[in-house]
Formats: structure tokens, sequence, C-alpha cells
């Protein structure tokens, strides 16, 4: 790979300059690149820089991906470590941003670390976290609990 | 603010195929969008890696029970083993005796052989199946869907060592069809089928005449979509008798795996994975042999097996006090029990005016995925132009299964 640099403008006008391996992660780069004109400045309109700058220190991680058992190892205690810096707010904006440069990996990565923290919860507790309407009637939420009156928790069992 | 509800739906819809079945509850009660979303998502083989730990249901004292197995520890070496046996309440006024999986349906063989129950979990709908004539305590039964992903129930009945014939229940027409069958195998009546992709696999036994009469072991698929037994299948053992225990279970519905042990010789116990397997073809790798130390209950033995931590989890009673069930957890330099309460024994005269204690062993059935398949309840013998009538008892048999 040629080390050919690439400078991508966020939307609040914040530049990065990165290799053109790392621009590559993003999938949405790789495609402009595809067509073979010399583009070294990017725009790219929807996302900020201080989520940028996270979204390129994952895929400078990421860069080149080992396939040894070791390697992996050591990249997926660096993802957790990783995911621990942020709160929901930002996984949300970050993931946002992954699904809009089309960085598979680090959508995969977020999707699951919020997935994870959505299982403790309570659905009042989600909906506090993320701010999610609750449109059921009283008598419809009871239907839907009724229905899953068998699931595997116990613990943690709502109280009516 | 970046709240959920920016993002788009696919990607919630991402996150939410992620969120465990455990937590099934929470999510779909909180709102009607993710309600929607987790249908959409959760089901399906996106939802498998989400799935770190043993999913499925079990029978313990005529009662259907969720099982939730997490195996984790094996792997960190930390020893723990959790298995959280929960009774489902919604099933609680039937006395059940055997529960099958298919396609995230389970079907519930009731123990006074009046009528069956197959029951969506995930939709929470419910369905009564009545006999064509009658149901028998001898029953084999077996839960499938052929290509059209028409679900379908096969009952295969007669004695002990001989079978008179099949019927096939079809869920869309809600009848019965015999088929007038007299083959030369049979399945003892506690052998459990297992349905892969559709179709059931039964541990069968096979009378030959081939260098003297003997009962050799053998593996049939039934194949729902042509509504017929396929040929012999190859099982990777030998015995020449019919007292070995043989158990079979499923592997992440793409594989069988079967579980051996000669009961006279020694108690070494060996389990086969299939590394390919199709109604009519079918080849093994060898995936443990232990010296158990014991006789694995040859009607019981229902286990199933964790490829990750490379161990089998053997469903029996304890050896010693048959009144406790286990659960045995065997790998190849591993080893431990684990006892999962009291079972329910029953008392019985025999013929010769015995008494003999039966208990009813802990059953395990293939880990559940969830599914959309609907059981709507279709009326015997009603056509559509009297559709007012139908409709009229359908809601009322909505209500019934509602109250259950």
């Amino acid at each position: 790979m040629s080390s050919n640099k690439i400078v991508l403008t966020s939307s609040d006008g914040e530049s990065f300059e990165v290799e053109e391996v790392v621009a590559r992660k993003l999938q949405i780069v790789g495609h402009m690149l595809e067509d073979d004109c010399v583009i070294n400045e990017i725009p790219l309109q929807n996302v900020t820089g201080d989520i940028l700058s996270m979204v390129i220190e994952y895929c400078k991680t990421h860069v080149d991906e080992e396939e040894s058992e070791e390697a992996q190892t050591k990249l997926k205690t660096w993802d957790e470590e990783f995911m621990k810096k942020f709160d929901i707010k930002t996984l949300l904006q970050i993931i946002l941003a992954a699904n809009y440069l089309n960085v598979k990996g680090l959508l995969d990565l977020v999707s699951q670390t919020i997935a994870d923290t959505i299982k403790d919860y309570t659905p009042e507790q989600i909906r506090e976290v993320f701010g999610v309407e609750n449109d059921y009637t009283e008598e419809e939420e009871a239907e839907v609990r009724k229905e899953n009156a068998w699931a595997f928790d116990e613990a943690d069992t709502p109280k009516p | 603010m970046t709240t959920i509800s920016d993002l788009p739906w696919d990607v919630v819809g991402e996150i939410l195929s992620r969120v465990p079945l455990t937590s099934l509850r929470a999510t779909r009660s909180t709102c009607k969008t993710w309600e929607a979303l987790s249908k959409n998502q959760i089901i399906g083989e996106k939802a498998a890696p989400a799935r770190k730990q043993f999913l499925g249901f079990m029978m313990k004292d005529l009662r259907v029970c969720s099982l939730k197995f997490d195996l984790q520890g094996i792997r960190n070496h930390s020893d723990f083993v959790d298995p959280s046996i929960k009774k489902i309440s919604i099933l609680d006024q039937v006395e059940i005796t055997r529960v099958f999986h298919c396609d995230g349906l389970l079907l519930c063989v009731l123990n006074d052989s009046s009528r069956l129950l197959v029951w969506n979990p995930y939709l929470g709908q419910t369905r009564w199946i009545q006999p064509r004539q009658n149901f028998d305590v001898l029953d084999r039964y077996a839960l499938g869907y052929d290509k059209n992903r028409n679900h379908k129930i096969l009952r295969v009945f007669g004695e002990q060592q001989t079978v008179f014939g099949y019927e096939i229940y079809d869920f869309s027409s809600n009848s019965w069809r015999f088929v007038d069958h007299k083959p030369e195998w049979f399945i003892w009546s506690h052998q459990r089928g297992v349905s892969l992709k559709g179709n059931t696999y039964f541990a069968a036994k096979k009378k030959t005449t081939v260098g003297g009469w003997k009962i050799e072991d053998i593996l049939l698929c039934f194949d729902f979509t042509t509504e017929r037994f396929g040929p012999s299948l190859h099982l990777p053992f030998c015995s020449d008798d019919a007292k070995d225990n043989v158990a079979l279970s499923c592997v992440r519905d793409e594989q069988l795996a079967v579980l051996h042990q000669y009961k006279d010789i020694c108690l070494i116990m060996d389990i086969w994975v299939t590394n390919k397997i199709d109604p009519n073809a079918v080849s093994w790798n060898k995936f443990l042999r232990k010296w158990a130390g014991y006789p694995v209950d040859t009607e019981g033995g229902s286990f199933f097996i964790d490829e990750e931590n490379n161990v089998a989890v053997v469903f029996d009673l304890d050896q010693i006090k048959p009144v406790m069930a286990s659960a045995h957890l065997v790998g190849q330099r591993y080893f431990k029990s684990v006892n999962i309460g009291k079972v329910l024994n029953i008392v019985e005269v025999d013929k010769f005016g015995f008494f003999k204690v039966n208990y009813r062993l802990p059953l395990v059935c293939s880990s559940y995925v969830p599914s959309l398949v609907p059981l709507q309840i279709n009326q015997p013998g009603k056509t559509k132009d009297r559709g007012y009538k139908t409709k009229r008892k359908t809601k009322k048999r909505k209500k019934f299964d509602r109250d259950y």
C-alpha cells in the first residue's frame, strides 16, 4: 500500500490527515477512491470532529487485521477498553457516524456494546436512558409482558 | 442531543438483534416500535451470535421448564456453571410428559393422552390438537415442516417393537392423514426424535436376519416434504443387541449428535457429531469418549453439547439417590455433576405384584430459537362460506387460549 495521505474534514470544519489505508476503512471513502480520481480532501458532512476523531482512532487500530489468535485477543481487549470510554449518548453518536461512514467493524462493536447495556435494564430504565417514548396503553403493555411470562429471566421480573 | 430514535431503523434493529433472548421481555415491552423491530430482527440467524449460553426447554416433574445453562465458567476455569430451571406458569394447568422443539414451536404431549398442545413462546400463542381417533402412551411424536414451511406433526403408533403405521397432522388443513406402513424397524417409545431443518431423525432398531436373527441400531429420517421415512442411515457404533443406551440431540440446528453407551460391557460413553447430514446420507466425527463410571439411564440420557467448551451436558437421575436429578458436564478431561433438584416418583405395581418406582426423568430438548410461526386456530370441518360461525368460534377459542 502506498502511504498516500488523505484529509478528512468534519461537518464543523475540523481536518484530519490520515493514511489512505486508514481512510479506506471508511467504506464511504473507499467508494469515492475507487473511481481512481485523485482526491486529497474529503468533506464528511454528517459527522462532527470529536466523533470523527474516535472513528479514526478505531480505524487506525484495526488497519491491519491479523489472523493470529494473539493479535485477535489483543484487538478484542483494545475494543473493550475503547468502548468503556464512552457514555450512552456518545455511543449513539458513534454508531450513527459508523453507519454513515460505513465502518462495519465499528458498527458491530457499538451495537454489541449498546445491546449489552440494554440486557440488564428494565423497560422503564431503557425508556429513560435511551429517550424512548412509551406508546403502549396499560392493557397492551400487560399483554406483551404476559406473552413473555415464561421468559428465562427471573430475578429482575418487573413488578406489575 | 442524540437519542436512539435518531438512529435509522436498521441500526436499531441491528442493536436489538444482539440483545440476548433472556432480555426479550424488557426490549419488547419498551415501546411498539421496539416490539416490531425485535420481532423482525431477533428471529433468524442474526440472533445466533448473541447467545452465549444454552437456552431451551426441558421436562421436569410433568411440567415444561425453561432452561438457561451458562457454561462460560468452564472456559474461564472458574468452575462455575449455572443452570437456571424455571417452571412455565402459563402451562401449569396441564400435565405434560414430553416436549419437542422445532422452528421456535414446542409440541407438548399431555400425560393423559387426550390431546396435544403446540406453543409458540415468542408470540404467546397456543393451539390444541385433537386426535383423529385417539392418542396412546406409546405414541412417538415429531414436529417438523415441509419445503413450503408448512408445519406438521408426525405420530408413529404401534406396540413397543412393532409399528402399525403413522399419521401426519397438517397445521394448514387442521387434519390428520393416516399412512399405512408396517416397516421392519421400530422405535422405542422413550426414544425422542430430533428435528433438524424441518425433518426429524430417530434412533431406531431394525430387525435383521443376516447372520442370525438380531436387532441393529439405525438412524431414520422422516422427511416432512415427502411425508416418508428415508432409508436406514448409519450410526457410528456397533451394538448387536437392543440394550444399549442411544440418545440424539441437535447442534445449532445444523448437525446431529448421538450419545451411545454400551449397557453391559463397560461404562464408556461415546458422543459423535455429524459433519454431513441429510435425509439420505450421514457421516460422523467423534466428539468425545469418556469413561462415565456409571450407566446413563436408558430412558433418560437426554443431552446437549457445547462445542465451544467441548463438553456434553447429560441430564439424568443421580445414581446414588435417584430421587435427585443431575446435569452431568462431561468433557475429555472434565467431569462435574450439578444437582438440579428433586424428581417426582411414581410407584407402580408390576404384573408380578411387585412395587416398582418410576422416576420422572429430566428430559432436555434442543436449544430454542424464537420464530414467528403463527398458530392461528383453524376450526375443523368449517369452510369459508360459513365465515361468521368460524369467526365467532375462533374468537372464543382465542380467549380460551389466552386464559391459559
